[in-house]
């Protein structure tokens, strides 16, 4: 019987997605595999699609596509960074990084600043596995780029890139975590019922919890070496299964999870260092400054102040902490808060001269 | 197979497997990484009721605008790293096994350059230049590259510089293979150990050049949409700009007389590792002159070399 209209038999779509993704029919053993997955269950859906879209020779495919558009997109950021010229010269408004530290109000300020970046292009919720996939006149090009990507991504920027960042209050960030988590859907299967002393006590989240801040000033997972030097899956594998439920990003979680090669002191050490090393640096409880000063290089003024975005609905706030896992979240976090103290001050300086 | 197994099958067979309306659902989610609105569901679903291939519906929300804009959140590494991680680990003695370094924090097998080549990079005869590039495999079948194009994916073939500046740097420089009418500027592009193959095609005609502009092309593809605009340069040219970067490469270099050209041709011919002869050699000995033939005869010149 033929399918109706509104269905497809199994063969009718490996083939459409062969044409679509790939541009050809599918061969006798791709059609033979994929329908064999789909008949025993082995394969749903959403498995076939983007196992076929995201193949090796999908992806080539997809790399080869014509991009004059997104080159003239680039071009015109390119002007806007340099009112008044017909394009990039030498002197034309450096590339911003915003190293967004979750939960520090850097969503806020990241959405904030696409509102106001006109025809500058702006990266963002970019993860630390898309970088070495990132085509290098997007990466170098960007007015701004964003993202949890930590300090290890900044060669791989424009060379003369401002960076910036936000350091939080530590036990607010971490009890703002620890709601988000409860909040994500990527992951809230995983976390619908975890507990907060859990949350600070198992190994499996203890990363997210102990001197975060200070990780992600520091941390380098080597994107560079990533799947040239070495395989970020086999890396987040022999972490084992203590840690994260979800292995989509690697890399990300790599930077995120695995262990920080310092001593307490000397992450201290560096951290404190890359700080004063930034361009730029905020505080969460005065965000409305740090991005009236973030404006102000590209030339604009705050209209009021920042408005807020994904602010926790929720969030267990500090005082409702017990005092015994408020002493074991102060202890784990003595690093960040010493930057904390020192970031207290740097906000008060605006831009490094 | 259980009854239960063959129930569900038969099932399928008789009714059509895959309602339309799920089908656009999941590839909005695969492709778009959003749920697929109620405009866009209706509008495919009716066009696929209409009797539009599957294909077609498929490669049109593949290649849509939003789907381009999305690009660099698209999910490359799933389809490319393991693929080259997975060609990394088939070279054979590549230094494979080598400890973790400390200090990175990334775990697992990690493993370092070795001395010996990796990539293929083949310059072939612009479509100008009048070949349809079949002779292309044919010309490189005697060429000692250590197995390279044939030992694993990605191998990048037929890209022009428009497409391959938007390639990222590691699939660049990683691909077992880069092919196409890249003249000498596309190896800024590829990794710099690469072996370097120059294919050359019997002349178009009397007096052609394409194969020699192209090769002396003073093009920068790395400063491509940083430093200028390939479209305003194009256009300043007169060239075509649907193409902007190729068109400029094979516009060659400006104010170039022949005898200027045939130089910096035969110059940078002279980089290359291999150069093979793309195609049958014209007949008879009545050859004409201007720059592609004097690149041909030098060609033809090493080929023979090489022979004897």
């Amino acid at each position: 019987m033929r399918p109706g209209p509104a269905r497809l038999t199994s063969r009718e779509l490996i083939d459409g997605l062969y044409r679509g993704f790939l541009g050809r029919n599918a061969d006798p053993s791709g059609l033979a595999h994929h329908l064999h997955g789909l008949d025993t269950g082995r394969l749903d859906l959403p498995g076939l699609i983007h196992g076929l879209r995201w193949s090796p020779e999908s992806a080539l495919a997809w790399l080869a596509y014509p991009s004059v558009a997104r080159g003239e997109e680039l071009w015109a950021s390119r002007a806007a960074q340099r009112p008044g010229a017909a394009g990039p010269t030498p002197g034309a408004e450096e590339q911003i990084y915003f190293l967004h530290i979750m939960k520090t109000a850097g969503t806020s300020l990241v959405n904030a600043m696409a509102a106001r970046a006109g025809s500058r292009l702006c990266l963002s919720q970019v993860f630390l596995d898309h970088i070495p996939f990132l085509p290098e006149p997007l990466l170098q090009g960007a007015a701004l780029v964003a993202g949890h990507l930590g300090a290890g991504v900044i060669p791989r920027l424009a060379p003369d890139a401002k960076v910036v960042t936000v350091i939080r209050e530590p036990i607010s960030r971490v009890l703002s975590h620890y709601s988000h988590l409860r909040r994500d859907p990527a992951v809230v299967a995983h976390t619908a019922g975890l507990t907060l002393p859990d949350f600070i006590r198992l190994p499996r989240w203890r990363p997210l919890v102990e001197n975060f801040q200070a990780r992600h000033l520091v941390h380098d997972v080597d994107v560079a070496g990533a799947w040239v030097e070495f395989s970020p899956e086999e890396a987040l594998a022999a972490l084992g299964p203590p840690f994260p439920p979800v292995d989509a990003l690697p890399l990300q979680f790599l930077l995120d999870y695995s262990p920080l090669p310092h001593s307490e002191s000397r992450l201290l050490a560096a951290a404190s260092a890359r700080l004063e090393s930034l361009d730029l640096v905020g505080v969460t409880d005065r965000l409305d400054d740090f991005y009236a000063q973030l404006l102000t290089h590209w030339g604009q003024t705050a209209e009021g102040g920042l408005p807020r975005d994904n602010v926790g609905v929720g969030t267990v706030r500090a005082e409702e902490v017990p005092e015994d896992l408020r002493a074991e979240i102060v202890a784990a976090n003595a690093v960040d808060a010493a930057l904390y103290r020192r970031a207290q001050k740097l906000a008060g300086r605006g831009w490094r001269a | 197979m259980t009854a239960g197994a063959w129930r569900r099958i038969l099932a399928r067979h008789l009714a059509g497997d895959w309602p339309t309306g799920k089908v656009i659902d999941a590839l909005f989610q695969s492709v778009l990484l959003r749920p697929a609105d109620a405009p866009s569901r209706r509008y495919y679903v009716r066009a696929l009721a209409r009797g539009v291939p599957v294909g077609e519906v498929v490669r049109a929300i593949h290649t849509s605008a939003e789907a381009v804009d999305n690009s660099w959140r698209a999910p490359l590494a799933a389809g490319l790293g393991p693929a080259l991680w997975a060609r990394r680990a088939g070279t054979a003695g590549r230094g494979a096994g080598a400890p973790p370094t400390g200090g990175g924090g990334a775990q697992g097998t990690r493993r370092t350059e070795d001395d010996g080549p990796a990539q293929v990079y083949v310059a072939c005869p612009p479509a100008a230049a009048g070949g349809d590039g079949s002779g292309v495999w044919a010309a490189l079948a005697g060429i000692p590259t250590h197995g390279i194009p044939t030992r694993g994916s990605p191998t990048l073939v037929g890209y022009d510089l428009d497409q391959l500046v938007w390639v990222p740097a590691l699939v660049r420089r990683r691909a077992a293979g880069v092919v196409g009418p890249l003249g000498a500027v596309g190896r800024r592009l590829v990794d710099p150990s690469a072996v370097s193959v120059l294919v050359v095609a019997p002349p178009a005609g009397a007096g052609a050049s394409v194969q020699a502009r192209v090769l002396a092309s003073p093009l920068d593809p790395a400063g491509a949409w940083l430093d200028y605009s390939p479209v305003t340069e194009a256009a300043r040219r007169g060239l075509e700009a649907t193409r902007p970067l190729q068109a400029l490469l094979e516009a060659g270099p400006e104010d170039a007389g022949p005898a200027s050209l045939e130089k910096k041709a035969l110059a940078a011919m002279a980089c290359f590792d291999w150069v093979v002869l793309d195609g049958p050699r014209p007949r008879g000995h009545g050859e004409g002159t201007g720059p592609d033939w004097a690149l041909y005869r030098a060609a033809r010149a090493m080929a023979a070399d090489r022979s004897g």
